[in-house]
C-alpha cells in the first residue's frame, strides 16, 4: 500500500546492459578510442575500429601511379591562372583539349571569354539598331532594311519616308519657321512636290509592307489612300495659302478633320502603318490612334 | 624516413603541380576510401576509387579547404560514383545474361566474399567484412565517422540525413557490431 491507499505497481527488474553506452562514449569509440579504455562490451569493437583504420597494405596503394597520371592528364587540376607553371607541353599552340600546358588551356578560356563578350556586343548592337529603328533614328536606307526586316517578325517600325520629308520639309521651307514648330504643324507646311514625290515612293513600301504583314495588314492599304487623298488636298491648300505662316493648332484641327474622313476604323491601322508614307499620313494616323 | 608535410602545405603544392604531394595525398586518402567502398560495395570498390581519384585529379585546383573538408569531398564524390555504378549494375541485371556466361562467372568464383581475397591484411580483411554485416545505412553511417573521420555534421550532409539520424545509426551500428562480434567470440570457443 502506497501514500494516501494508493498502491503502486512493482517497479519490474531491468537487467543491466552492457551494450547500453551513452552518445559520448560513442563518439569517442568512432574517433579511435583505445580498447583497454572502452567499455568491456566494446573493447572488440574498439579493436575492430581500430583496424578498419590500420596504416595502408602496399596493396591498397596499387593505384598511386594511375592516379599521378590521372593527376597529369587532367593538368593537374590548375584552374587557369597567370601564374600556373607550364609543366610539359613544349606546343604553345597545342590543339589536345588533354594537354596538360595550363598556357593552353587559359588561352582556351581566353577564346571562351572573347567569344561571350562577341555575342554580348552582337546582342547589344542589334538592340542598339531596333531602338533606333523603332525611333525612325536610323538614316534612310537603313530605316528601310530595318523596317523590312522587322516586318519580318510582325514588329512594324517607320519606313524611311519620315526622315525623307522631314528634310524635304527642311529645305522647302523659306523661312526656316518649322524648326521650332511641332510635327503637326511640319506635316501642314509640306510643299506640294514633296508630297507628290513620297506618293510616288509609297506604293512600294506599301506593298512589301502589306505583303510582308498578311492578312491582318490588307486593310490598311484603303486607309493610307484616304489618308493621302486628304493629304494631297491639304498639301495644295496649303501651297495656295502660303507656306510657313501656319500656326500648330490650326493643323491639329486639319489633322483631326483627315481623321474624321479616313473614318474610325482605320485611325488604329493607319497609325500603325502611316509611317513610311508621307510626314502628313503620319501625323494623321498617331492622331487617329492617340484619339 | 619519410616525413609527412602538413595537409595544408601538401594541397598546396599539388594544386600547383606538385605530383609528389599529390601522391603524398593519395597515399593517407587512397586505403580508407578503398575500405569505405569496400562494404558498400566490394565489387565496385577498386573500380568506383579509380573514377572517384581522376575527378579529385580534374578538381583539385578548385578545392578549397582543410584536410576534414578534402575528405568530405573525396568521400562525397567517391559515393556518388558508386551510386552510378550500382544503377549501371542494376541495368546490366535488368538484361538478360547467357547462360553460358553466368556459369563462367560462376566458375570464376565471382560473387564470393570480396573481402576474403583482399590483399590487405588479415585483421583488416576481418574487420571490413564484420562491417560489411551491418545493415547499410548503420555500415555507412560508422565508416564515414570512423574511417574517414569526418564529423556529424559533414555525415550528414554526405548522407542527406538529419545529426540526429545520423547519431542513432551510429549508435545502432556500434551495438549490432558488440552483438556480431560476441556471436563470433561464442562460435570460436
Amino acid at each position: 500500500m502506497g501514500w494516501f491507499g494508493a498502491s503502486f505497481p512493482e517497479m519490474p527488474d531491468t537487467p543491466f546492459d552492457p551494450l547500453d553506452v551513452d552518445p559520448s562514449t560513442t563518439d569517442r569509440l568512432l574517433a579511435g578510442l583505445d580498447p583497454d579504455d572502452a567499455p568491456s562490451a566494446y573493447a572488440g569493437v574498439a579493436q575492430l575500429l581500430a583496424a578498419v583504420t590500420a596504416p595502408a597494405d602496399p596493396a591498397e596503394l596499387r593505384g598511386e601511379a594511375a592516379a599521378v597520371v590521372a593527376f597529369t592528364a587532367a593538368g593537374y587540376g590548375i584552374e587557369a591562372s597567370p601564374t600556373a607553371p607550364n609543366p610539359s607541353c613544349p606546343n604553345p599552340s597545342c590543339p589536345n583539349p588533354s594537354c596538360p600546358n595550363p598556357s593552353w588551356r587559359i588561352r582556351m578560356l581566353s577564346n571562351a571569354r572573347s567569344a561571350k563578350l562577341a555575342a554580348a556586343g552582337v546582342v547589344a548592337g542589334l538592340t542598339l539598331t531596333s531602338g533606333l529603328a523603332a525611333a525612325g533614328a536610323l538614316p534612310g536606307p537603313a530605316q528601310s532594311a530595318a523596317s523590312r526586316t522587322l516586318s519580318h517578325i510582325g514588329i512594324s517600325v517607320p519606313g524611311p519616308d519620315d526622315h525623307a520629308n522631314a528634310r524635304a520639309q527642311e529645305v522647302n521651307d523659306p523661312d526656316g519657321t518649322t524648326s521650332t514648330t511641332s510635327s503637326t504643324s511640319t506635316t501642314s507646311t509640306t510643299s506640294t512636290s514633296t508630297s507628290t514625290r513620297l506618293t510616288t515612293e509609297k506604293p512600294e513600301v506599301e506593298q512589301e509592307h502589306d505583303q510582308n504583314q498578311g492578312p491582318g495588314s490588307v486593310n490598311q492599304g484603303p486607309g493610307n489612300a484616304v489618308e493621302d487623298q486628304h493629304e494631297n488636298e491639304h498639301a495644295a491648300e496649303h501651297e495656295n495659302e502660303g507656306a510657313g505662316e501656319h500656326a500648330s493648332t490650326t493643323s491639329t484641327t486639319e489633322v483631326e478633320h483627315q481623321n474624321g474622313d479616313s473614318g474610325g476604323d482605320h485611325h488604329g491601322d493607319s497609325g500603325e502603318s502611316g509611317g513610311s508614307n508621307s510626314s502628313a499620313g503620319s501625323v494623321s494616323g498617331k492622331s487617329g490612334g492617340g484619339d | 624516413m619519410v616525413v609527412l608535410s602538413p595537409f595544408s602545405e601538401l594541397l598546396a603544392a599539388a594544386q600547383t603541380g606538385d605530383e609528389a604531394a599529390f601522391a603524398a595525398i593519395f597515399r593517407a586518402t587512397q586505403p580508407r576510401l578503398l575500405r569505405y567502398l569496400r562494404v558498400m560495395s566490394a565489387e565496385a570498390a577498386d573500380d568506383v576509387a579509380g573514377e572517384t581519384w581522376v575527378d579529385v585529379a580534374k578538381g583539385l585546383g578548385r578545392f578549397r579547404g582543410d584536410e576534414g573538408a578534402f575528405r568530405g569531398w573525396v568521400f562525397t564524390m567517391a559515393r556518388h560514383r558508386l551510386f552510378d555504378w550500382q544503377r549501371a549494375a542494376a541495368r546490366r541485371l535488368a538484361d538478360p545474361v547467357p547462360t553460358e556466361e553466368m556459369a563462367q562467372l560462376r566458375a570464376r568464383g565471382d560473387g564470393d566474399d570480396p573481402a576474403a581475397t583482399t590483399e590487405t591484411s588479415q585483421g583488416t580483411a576481418e574487420a571490413i567484412r564484420l562491417v560489411a554485416l551491418l545493415p547499410p545505412d548503420q555500415a555507412e553511417v560508422v565508416l564515414l565517422r570512423a574511417v574517414a573521420g569526418l564529423d556529424v555534421s559533414q555525415v550528414a550532409d554526405i548522407t542527406g540525413k538529419t545529426a540526429g539520424a545520423v547519431r542513432v545509426l551510429a549508435h545502432r551500428g556500434l551495438r549490432r557490431l558488440a552483438e556480431i562480434l560476441a556471436v563470433v567470440e561464442r562460435t570460436e570457443v
